[in-house]
C-alpha cells in the first residue's frame, strides 16, 4: 500500500509545537442545557490574534486543530466551519460573527474539554493547526454526494455542507443522512432548515423517538424523523421508487461518526454499488502532536493525525475489522 | 608524515593507523574545539553513554555477556593490551542525547546558555542506521522538529567498527551491520577499528572529520595502514558475521506479518509480556512521546514538558474515554507490526536495526526474532476474519 501525504496548507518550516493565541468570541449550547441527561455539547467561535499565523491560516473541511488551555492540556477538535451560517436569519445566538473566525463543536467529556466548557467570551486559548488530511471536496464536483453523519460526526461534515452550498450548482444531488440518539441530540438543529433551502436533501433517523425528561414545549416537530439505525436510510435507496434515483457510478460518499457506524455505512453503501474508492471515512484516535511525531494516533500504516483523519475506505477497510488495532 | 590531502583525491579513502594515545588526544581535540564528548562508560554494572573526559572513563578491558533477559559485564581474561571498545551495545542509545527523555517545549528559556554541540564516541553500525531512521521521523518534507534538528545538525560522529558480537545481535539480517558503512556514505565523521594489539585504524568520513583529524595528526603523525592490518580488520568482521546466531526473516516481512494480525500466537506472547515498556525505552528508533502540563505548587508557572512515551502504556491509545488497546496482546502486536511492517509505509524502511537491545533488556526474555519466526511460520493459520 502506498500512501500519499496530504498537502499541508501550513507547510512552511514553522514550529509545529507552538500554540497560537486565539480569543473565544462566542459560545452556544447545542442541546437543551437544562436537561442533565443530554450530553454537554457546545460550539465555540474562535478568532486568531492578528499576525502572520492568522494571515496565513487556511483550513480545509475535515482538518482539525489542537486547542490548548495552559494547565489543562491539549485536545484535538475538528474544524466545524469558517463562521456562522451565511443565512443572516439564522445567526449564532445574539452574536454577529467576526470576519475570519471559525467554529469548533466540543463535547465536554475529559479534562481539557471540561475546562474549555468553563470559558466565557473574551477568554484566551491556544490553537495549533490546522492538521490532517481533508475531505476530498475537489473530487465531489460533478457528482452526487451522500453525507452520512452519526451523532457528533456531523461536526466535521458541517464545513463540507457550506462548501457545497457556496457553489451548489457544481454538484449533483446532495443528501445529508443524520443518525442520532433522539430528537434532542440533533446537532446544528437551528441550521438544518437553511441547508434544506439551499438544496441539501435531509433525512434524519433516531434510536429513541422521545426522551421522557424533556419538557414538552421543547419537543422538536420540525422534521419527519425515522426510527432506527442510519443504515436504514441507505438501504431504502435500493428501491426503484426512491427519488432521486441512486446513480451509484456517479455518487461519492462521506461518512463521519462512531467507528462501527462508519464501517456498516461504508459496507452498505458498497452493497448499493458504490465503489469502495468513492467512499471516505473520518477516523478518530488519540491525536496529540498533529504532525506524526508523538505516535499516539497510529492505526495500521496510518498516522491518523496526518494521513487521516479522512481516509479513503478502500485503504482503511483491511484494518476496520480488527479488534483493538 | 604523509599528507592526507594527497590521498583523499584517490578513489579509495585512506586508512590510517594510530596508537592508543591518539584516542586520548582525540577526546581532547574535540573538547578544545567546543564539543561535549559523549561516550561509553560503566554505571551501575552496565555500559552506558555519558560525558567522558579521557580514555580512563571508557570501559577498559571490559566485555559483556548478553542473552534474552541477561546482561553481565566481566573483565576480559588474559588481556595483555588495554582494549577500549571490546563490548557490544548496552541499554543506552544515542537517541537519549538527540531526542532527550525529557525536554521543555515551553516556555523557552532565552537566558539559557547555548548547548554545546555533541560529539559521540563509539557509535556502532546498527546505531548509525538507527540515527538515520530517527532523522526520517523528525525531519520530513512538512515539518522539522527543531529540538531534534538543533542537536542533530552539529553532531560529530565517531563510529567504531564492531569486532565482537553479543548473543542477541542480529544486524546482519537487517542489513545494518556489522560492517560500518563506507566513509562516503556521510554517516560518520571519523571511524575507528580497534585491532588486537590495541592500535586503531582510522578513516575520515567528512570535511568536519578531516579538520579534527588534521589537528590530531599534528600531535600523532599517523602511518598508512598496512595490508596486514586491514586484513586483520576483515577477519574480525567476518568472525562477527559468521558467528551471528539470530536473524529476522526480512524477505516480505511486512506482508507476512500483516497477514497475522489475528494469529493466536499474540496471546501466547501476551501471557509472558509484562507490558513494562523496557523494549521501547532501549530501542534506538522508538520515538513516541507525550506532552504534560507541569504545574508548580503555586500554579503560577506551567511548563509544557515532552517525555518519552510507549505504546505499551495502556493510556497511550486513550481515545474518547477509554484505551483502544486495552490488552497486552494488542499492545505487543502494535509494537511489533509497527516496528517491522507499517514502518515501511511511514518512513520507507524497517524500524528495526537488529541491535538486540529489546531482547537483552526484556525482563522475561521475550526474543523478538523467535516470536516473529513463530508468527510467520508456515504452520501459522492466516488471518481468520
Amino acid at each position: 500500500m502506498t500512501l500519499t501525504l496530504p498537502n499541508h496548507p501550513n507547510s512552511q518550516p514553522n514550529d509545529p509545537w507552538a500554540p497560537y493565541p486565539a480569543t473565544l468570541r462566542s459560545v452556544r449550547s447545542e442541546f437543551i442545557s437544562s436537561v442533565p441527561s443530554l450530553p454537554n455539547v457546545f460550539t465555540v467561535e474562535l478568532e486568531l490574534h492578528p499576525g502572520p499565523f492568522a494571515q496565513n491560516y487556511h483550513f480545509l473541511p475535515g482538518q482539525f486543530n489542537m486547542l490548548h488551555l495552559p494547565g489543562a492540556g491539549e485536545v484535538a477538535i475538528s474544524h466545524c466551519g469558517p463562521h456562522s451560517p451565511p443565512n443572516p436569519s439564522l445567526p449564532l445566538a445574539n452574536h454577529h460573527p467576526q470576519q475570519g473566525s471559525f467554529l469548533h463543536t466540543i463535547r465536554a467529556v475529559g479534562r481539557v474539554t471540561n475546562a474549555i466548557a468553563q470559558l466565557s467570551p473574551g477568554d484566551l486559548l491556544g490553537v495549533r493547526g490546522p492538521f490532517g488530511n481533508p475531505w476530498p471536496i475537489d473530487q465531489l464536483e460533478g457528482h452526487d454526494v451522500l453525507l452520512l453523519a452519526g451523532g457528533l460526526g456531523l461536526a466535521p461534515l458541517r464545513p463540507v455542507i457550506y462548501a457545497i452550498i457556496k457553489q451548489r450548482d457544481r454538484f449533483g444531488s446532495v443528501s445529508l443522512l443524520i443518525g442520532t440518539r433522539n430528537p434532542h441530540t440533533i446537532l446544528y438543529a437551528q441550521e438544518l432548515e437553511s441547508w434544506a433551502q439551499a438544496g441539501i436533501q435531509l433525512e434524519i433517523t433516531v434510536d429513541q423517538p422521545q426522551q421522557t425528561d424533556i419538557p414538552s414545549e421543547s419537543q422538536n416537530s420540525l422534521w419527519d424523523l425515522n426510527l432506527g439505525p442510519i443504515t436504514l436510510l441507505l438501504d431504502r435507496r435500493r428501491s426503484k421508487n426512491f427519488s432521486p434515483a441512486l446513480r451509484h457510478e456517479k455518487t461519492k460518499v462521506l461518512i463521519c461518526g462512531p467507528e462501527i457506524m462508519m464501517h456498516h455505512c461504508a459496507m452498505n453503501a458498497h452493497k448499493l454499488g458504490i465503489p469502495t474508492n468513492a467512499i471516505w471515512i473520518s477516523m478518530e484516535r488519540n491525536m496529540q502532536c498533529g504532525v506524526g511525531y508523538c505516535g499516539h494516533c497510529q492505526w495500521g500504516p496510518f498516522f491518523l493525525c496526518k494521513d487521516g483523519p479522512v481516509l479513503r475506505y478502500d485503504l482503511a477497510e483491511p484494518f476496520l475489522n480488527i479488534k483493538d488495532l | 608524515m604523509p599528507n592526507p590531502a594527497d590521498q583523499t583525491s584517490s578513489p579509495e579513502t585512506p586508512t590510517w593507523l594510530v596508537q592508543q594515545p591518539a584516542i586520548e588526544s582525540l577526546i581532547n581535540v574535540l573538547t578544545q574545539s567546543g564539543y561535549r564528548v559523549i561516550g561509553p562508560r560503566i554505571e551501575q554494572h552496565a555500559i552506558v553513554y555519558d560525558d567522558i573526559q579521557s580514555i580512563e572513563d571508557l570501559p577498559q578491558n571490559w566485555c559483556d555477556t548478553q542473552a534474552p533477559g541477561l546482561y553481565q559485564l566481566s573483565p576480559i581474561p588474559n588481556q595483555p593490551n588495554k582494549k577500549l571498545f571490546h563490548y557490544n551495545v548496552g541499554p543506552h542509545s544515542w537517541k537519549k542525547f538527540l531526542f532527550p527523555p525529557n525536554s521543555i517545549l515551553s516556555p523557552i528559556d532565552n537566558q539559557a546558555p547555548p548547548q554545546k554541540p555533541l560529539a559521540i564516541l563509539g557509535a556502532r553500525a546498527c546505531e548509525l542506521a538507527a540515527i538515520a531512521i530517527q532523522d526520517r521521523v523528525f525531519i520530513n518534507e512538512h515539518y522539522t522538529d527543531s529540538n531534534y534538528e538543533l542537536r542533530r545538525k552539529d553532531l560529530f560522529v565517531i563510529a567504531v567498527q564492531c569486532t565482537t558480537l553479543a548473543d542477541t545481535c542480529f544486524c546482519s539480517s537487517m542489513n545494518t551491520g556489522p560492517k560500518l558503512p563506507p566513509p562516503d556514505n556521510q554517516q560518520f565523521d571519523l571511524a575507528l577499528t580497534e585491532l588486537p594489539d590495541a592500535s586503531y585504524l582510522l578513516r575520515v568520513g567528512s570535511q568536519r572529520g578531516q579538520e579534527i583529524a588534521t589537528s590530531l595528526f599534528r600531535q600523532h603523525p599517523p602511518q598508512p595502514a598496512s595490508h596486514n592490518q586491514i586484513e586483520s580488520e576483515h577477519q574480525a568482521i567476518s568472525h562477527v558475521e559468521s558467528n551471528m546466531k539470530r536473524s529476522l526473516p526480512t524477505e516480505n516481512l511486512k506482508e507476512n506479518l500483516l497477514k497475522q494480525l489475528q494469529n493466536p500466537h499474540w496471546d501466547d506472547v501476551a501471557s509472558r509480556c509484562l507490558s513494562c515498556a523496557n523494549c521501547t525505552m532501549v530501542c534506538p528508533t522508538c520515538f513516541c512521546s507525550s506532552v504534560d502540563e507541569v504545574h508548580d505548587l503555586t500554579d503560577e508557572s506551567i511548563v509544557r514538558q515532552r517525555r518519552w512515551d510507549s505504546c505499551f502504556n495502556p493510556d497511550f491509545s486513550h481515545t474518547s474515554g477509554a484505551p483502544v488497546r486495552n490488552t497486552i496482546r494488542s499492545r505487543y502486536r502494535q509494537w511489533v507490526t509497527h516496528k517491522l511492517a507499517t514502518w515501511f509505509d511511514q518512513f520507507g524502511s524497517s524500524g528495526c536495526v537488529g541491535c538486540g537491545r529489546c531482547i537483552t533488556w526484556c525482563p522475561v526474555g521475550i526474543d523478538l526474532t523467535a516470536e516473529v519466526a513463530k508468527l510467520i511460520a508456515p504452520t501459522s493459520k492466516p488471518n481468520a476474519q
